[in-house]
C-alpha cells in the first residue's frame, strides 16, 4: 500500500472532519463551558481537528505539513486537556467534601476518556502522515535520505 | 466493491443497524399506541347518562338504559370500537374511597355504557348509598382503550417496564373450574396503593427498591377476585399493561361548569399560568399549611393523602428545625406579599414554636470577639448544621419584613453572630459546630448551606441596615460564584438555587454583573433539564419539569425551588436593564407544571375525606405523600411569579 490512491487518506479525512463536527456539537452545544478560555481551548480542538481533514482531503506537498502541524496541536491539546482534568480532580477532592469526591470521579473519568476521544486520531494520523506511505500519499519524497 | 470493502461497510453498518432493529423490534412488541381520547361532548354524554344510573332518573330525563342507547346513537365517538372490548372501569367515589367499582365490556364505547347501566343498577356498593351520598359522590371512569404485553424478561425488566401512573395491569384469570374472568388494578390504583419504587431487585440492600412491584400488585388482584382459599394461586392467569382513557366528574359543586374532567397520573389538566391562578394557588397552599400548624406551633410534617394518615404534632418524634422554619418562611412570604389577615396568628404560633425548638437545643455561648451566639440544633442533637441556622435567621428576617415587628431580631442578631463566626475569611463557612467541644469541622462541606446562610446575611443587611451583614453576604457569594472559577467547573452547576436567591436579595445594596451572569448560566444549565411540550412521549404532564430522562419521574419540589430561584435570576437581569426571556419562560413552564400538580377541589376525590388537602403539593406526580417543604417551595414560586407577572402589567 502507499499510493496516491491510498484509501487511509480519505479514511482519515472523514474521521478528522466527524470529529470536528463531534467536538462543536458536544463543546459549544451539549456541555459549553462558560469559562472563555475554555471556550477558546474548545475552539482550538475543532479548528485543529478540521485542520487535519481539510489537510488530507487537500492531499497536496504543503497540506502534508499542515496535517503534521495540526496532529501535533490536536496531540498537545490532548495533553492539555488531560492535566486540566486531573487539576481539576484534585481540586474537587480538596474542596467539597462528597459532592467533591463524586465531581472527581467525573473528571478523572473525562480525563481518561481524552486519551480514546481526543489523543489517538491524531497520534494514528502523525505516525501514518510520517511513513513512507503517508509521505507518498502527499506527493512527498522519502522524509530523511 | 471488493469483498474488503464490503466487509468495511458491514463492520460500520451493522452495529447501528442491529441497535436500531432491536429497539424497532421492542417498541413494535411493547409500546401501547391509545387511540385519541374521547372529545368533551362524549364524555359529558357518558357521565350524563352513568349520572343517571347512580343517582336515579332526572325529571323529564330518559330511563338509564334507553338514555344509554339514544347517546351511542347520537354521539360518533360512542361508536367507537373498543380494542378487546374495553372494559369500561366505573367507580363512584365518596370521601376518598371507591364506594362502588364495576367492569363493563362492549364491543364499542356504547356498548360498555349500556354493560355499565346494568352493572350500576345491580351493584352492592352503590345500593348501600343513601340518596345524599349519590349526589355528593364522583364519578370516575377509566375506559381501557389498548393493551399491550407485559415485559418478561426477568423480574427487573418487568419492574421497569410500566409507565408509572400511564400504564394500568391486567390479569386474565382462568380458574381450575374453567370459569375466566378479567382483573384489573387501573393506572392511578397502582400508584394510589404505593406499587411503584417499591420492587426490591436485590434482597440483600432492602433500601434498594425499584420500579413496579409485580407480587405486590398481583396480591391485590387476588384480593380484587375474591376466590376460596388457594384458587387463585391454582388459577391460570395472563398478564398484560393497558392504557386507558380517563375522566372524572366534576365536584358536585361544579358539575354544571362543563364536561368532565379528563385525568393524567389522576389529576385534572392544569389551569392556565396567570398571576391570578397563581396567586390562587399560592394561597391554597398558605392554607393547606395553616390546617397542617397544630395548636403547638407544630406542623404536621407529613400527611398521605391517601390514607389521611399523617405525622403527629403533639408527639415528639422525627422534626426537621430547617423546614419548620423554611415553610413559616414562606408563610410570611405570602402574607407579606398578599396581606392577608388569617396567615397572621398562625404564622406567630409557628414562630414562637421555633423560639421554643431553638431554646431547647441549648446551643448558646460567645465568639471570640465576645459576642453572644445562638445557633439551631434539635434537642439532644451535639451537632450544629450551618443550614438549619440560615434558614432560621432567614424565617426570622422575613417575619419582620411582613409584619414590621422586630420582636425576633435580638434572636436573629445572635444566630447571625454564629453565622458570622462560621465564615472564613475567604468568604466560605464552616458547615458543621460542635456543641460540646466548639469545634468547627473544617472539613466537610454540604449542599445549600453556604447559600443558606448567604441569603440569611442578606436579608438581616435588609431588615437591619448594618453592613456588616452586606459585607459578609456579599464575600459569601463571591465564594460561592469564584468556586468554579477551575476547569472543570465551566462545565457545570452544583444546587445553587439559594445563591441566586441571595445575590437577589442582596440588590441594590450589592450590584454585580457577575452575578447576573452566573444565575444566567445556571438557568440555561437547568433549561437542558427541562423536557419541553410534546418532548416526552406519553407523558406530556412533564412538560416542565426539571427530568434529565422520561425514565425517571420528576420531584415536584425542585421544580419549585429551582423556579424560586429563576425568578431571582430572572429579576437580577429585570434590576440591570438586561431581562433574560428564556429564564422568564422557563419560569412559566415551571409553573405550569406545578400548577398541575397541585390539589385543587377537582382533583381530590382520591383523597382521604377527613383532612385538607387542597392546596397541598405532593412530592410526584405518582406519590400523594406531602410533606411541609414540598408546599412550601412550590408556591413560594407560585407568589412570587404572581408578584412578578403583576409588576409587568404594570
Amino acid at each position: 500500500m502507499g499510493t496516491a490512491r491510498d484509501p487511509r487518506v480519505l479514511i482519515y479525512a472523514g474521521f478528522d472532519l466527524a470529529m470536528a463536527i463531534v467536538y462543536a456539537v458536544l463543546l459549544f452545544g451539549i456541555i459549553p463551558s462558560r469559562h472563555a478560555w475554555v471556550q477558546g481551548l474548545s475552539g482550538a480542538l475543532v479548528a485543529a481537528a478540521a485542520a487535519m481533514g481539510v489537510a488530507m482531503l487537500a492531499r497536496r506537498p504543503w497540506s502534508w505539513w499542515l496535517g503534521v502541524g495540526a496532529s501535533t496541536a490536536l496531540l498537545a491539546l490532548a495533553l492539555v486537556w488531560l492535566v486540566l482534568c486531573l487539576l481539576s480532580a484534585a481540586f474537587l477532592t480538596g474542596t467539597y467534601g462528597s459532592f467533591g469526591q463524586a465531581g472527581a470521579l467525573f473528571a478523572l473519568l473525562g480525563a481518561a476518556l481524552i486519551i480514546e476521544l481526543i489523543a489517538l486520531l491524531p497520534a494514528l494520523q502523525l505516525k501514518y502522515l510520517m511513513t513512507r506511505a503517508g509521505r507518498r500519499a502527499f506527493g512527498r519524497g522519502e522524509a530523511w535520505r | 466493491m471488493s469483498r474488503r470493502g464490503w466487509l468495511a461497510v458491514a463492520l460500520w453498518v451493522l452495529p447501528s443497524l442491529v441497535a436500531v432493529s432491536v429497539a424497532a423490534l421492542v417498541a413494535g412488541r411493547y409500546r401501547i399506541t391509545p387511540p385519541p381520547p374521547l372529545d368533551g361532548a362524549a364524555r359529558a354524554a357518558v357521565m350524563e347518562v352513568l349520572g343517571q344510573a347512580l343517582r336515579g332518573q332526572a325529571a323529564g330525563a330518559s330511563e338509564p338504559r334507553a338514555a344509554a342507547e339514544r347517546a351511542a346513537e347520537e354521539i360518533d365517538d360512542l361508536a367507537r370500537p373498543l380494542d378487546q372490548r374495553g372494559p369500561m372501569v366505573v367507580s363512584v367515589w365518596l370521601g376518598g374511597r371507591a364506594q362502588a367499582r364495576v367492569l363493563a365490556y362492549g364491543d364499542t364505547v356504547g356498548g360498555a355504557l349500556r354493560a355499565a347501566v346494568e352493572a350500576l343498577a345491580s351493584d352492592a356498593g352503590v345500593a348501600a348509598l343513601s340518596a345524599a351520598e349519590r349526589a355528593e359522590a364522583r364519578i370516575k371512569v377509566d375506559l381501557v382503550v389498548a393493551r399491550g404485553p407485559l415485559v418478561e424478561w426477568g423480574e427487573l425488566a418487568r419492574a421497569l417496564g410500566f409507565h408509572p401512573g400511564i400504564d394500568g395491569f391486567a390479569a386474565t384469570l382462568t380458574t381450575p373450574s374453567g370459569d375466566t374472568r378479567e382483573l384489573l388494578l387501573t393506572p392511578d390504583e397502582l400508584f394510589l396503593h404505593r406499587l411503584f419504587g417499591s420492587y426490591r431487585p436485590l434482597d440483600y440492600i432492602p433500601e434498594f427498591t425499584i420500579g413496579f412491584d409485580f407480587e405486590r400488585a398481583d396480591m391485590m388482584l387476588a384480593k380484587h377476585a375474591q376466590l376460596g382459599s388457594g384458587v387463585y394461586g391454582q388459577s391460570e392467569r395472563h398478564y398484560a399493561r393497558f392504557r386507558a382513557d380517563s375522566f372524572v366528574e366534576r365536584p358536585r359543586a361544579q358539575r354544571d361548569q362543563g364536561p368532565p374532567l379528563p385525568l393524567t397520573r389522576g389529576l385534572p389538566p392544569a389551569p392556565p399560568v396567570t398571576a391570578e391562578t397563581l396567586r390562587a394557588a399560592a394561597l391554597a397552599g398558605g392554607r393547606y399549611l395553616v390546617a397542617h400548624l397544630a395548636d403547638n406551633g407544630r406542623y404536621v410534617y407529613e400527611r398521605d393523602l391517601t390514607t389521611g394518615h399523617g405525622t403527629d404534632p403533639h408527639q415528639r418524634g422525627a422534626y426537621s428545625i430547617p423546614r419548620h422554619a423554611g415553610t413559616t418562611y414562606f408563610l410570611a412570604e405570602l402574607y407579606r406579599l398578599t396581606g392577608e389577615d388569617w396567615l397572621r396568628e398562625p404564622i406567630e404560633r409557628a414562630f414562637a414554636h421555633l423560639e421554643e425548638l431553638i431554646r431547647a437545643g441549648g446551643c448558646r455561648g460567645a465568639t471570640a470577639t465576645g459576642e453572644r451566639f445562638a445557633c439551631v440544633v434539635d434537642q439532644g442533637d451535639r451537632e450544629a448544621h450551618l443550614g438549619s441556622t440560615a434558614l432560621t435567621v432567614v424565617a426570622l428576617a422575613e417575619y419582620q419584613r411582613a409584619t414590621d415587628d422586630d420582636r425576633y431580631q435580638p434572636l436573629a442578631r445572635q444566630l447571625s453572630a454564629w453565622l458570622l463566626d462560621m465564615q472564613r475569611p475567604d468568604g466560605s463557612f464552616h458547615h458543621l459546630y460542635d456543641l460540646d467541644s466548639g469545634r468547627k469541622d473544617p472539613d466537610e462541606q454540604l449542599f445549600y448551606y453556604a447559600g443558606e446562610s448567604a441569603l440569611a446575611l442578606a436579608r438581616m443587611h435588609v431588615v437591619t441596615g448594618e453592613v456588616v451583614y452586606r459585607d459578609a453576604a456579599e464575600r459569601a457569594l463571591d465564594h460561592l460564584i469564584g468556586w468554579y472559577d477551575f476547569f472543570a467547573g465551566g462545565f457545570f452547576y452544583g444546587e445553587e438555587h439559594w445563591t441566586c436567591i441571595a445575590a437577589e436579595a442582596l440588590y441594590p445594596a450589592v450590584e454585580r454583573d457577575r452575578y447576573r451572569r452566573f444565575c444566567n448560566g445556571y438557568g440555561a444549565f437547568l433549561r437542558r433539564q427541562q423536557p419541553a411540550e410534546g418532548e416526552f412521549i406519553d407523558q406530556s404532564d412533564y412538560a416542565g419539569s426539571y427530568n434529565v430522562t422520561p425514565y425517571l419521574i420528576p420531584q415536584n419540589t425542585p421544580a419549585g425551588s429551582r423556579t424560586e430561584s429563576m425568578i431571582s435570576a430572572y429579576l437580577l437581569g429585570v434590576h440591570q436593564g438586561a431581562p433574560e426571556p428564556a429564564l422568564r419562560a422557563q419560569i412559566l413552564a415551571a409553573l405550569q407544571y406545578t400548577l398541575g400538580q397541585q390539589l385543587r377541589d377537582d382533583g381530590t376525590f382520591a383523597v382521604s375525606g377527613e383532612i385538607v388537602s387542597v392546596g397541598a403539593v405532593p412530592g410526584t406526580p405518582v406519590d400523594r405523600a406531602v410533606r411541609i417543604d414540598f408546599v412550601q417551595h412550590v408556591c413560594s414560586a407560585m407568589i412570587r411569579a404572581a408578584v412578578m407577572l403583576e409588576a409587568e402589567d404594570r
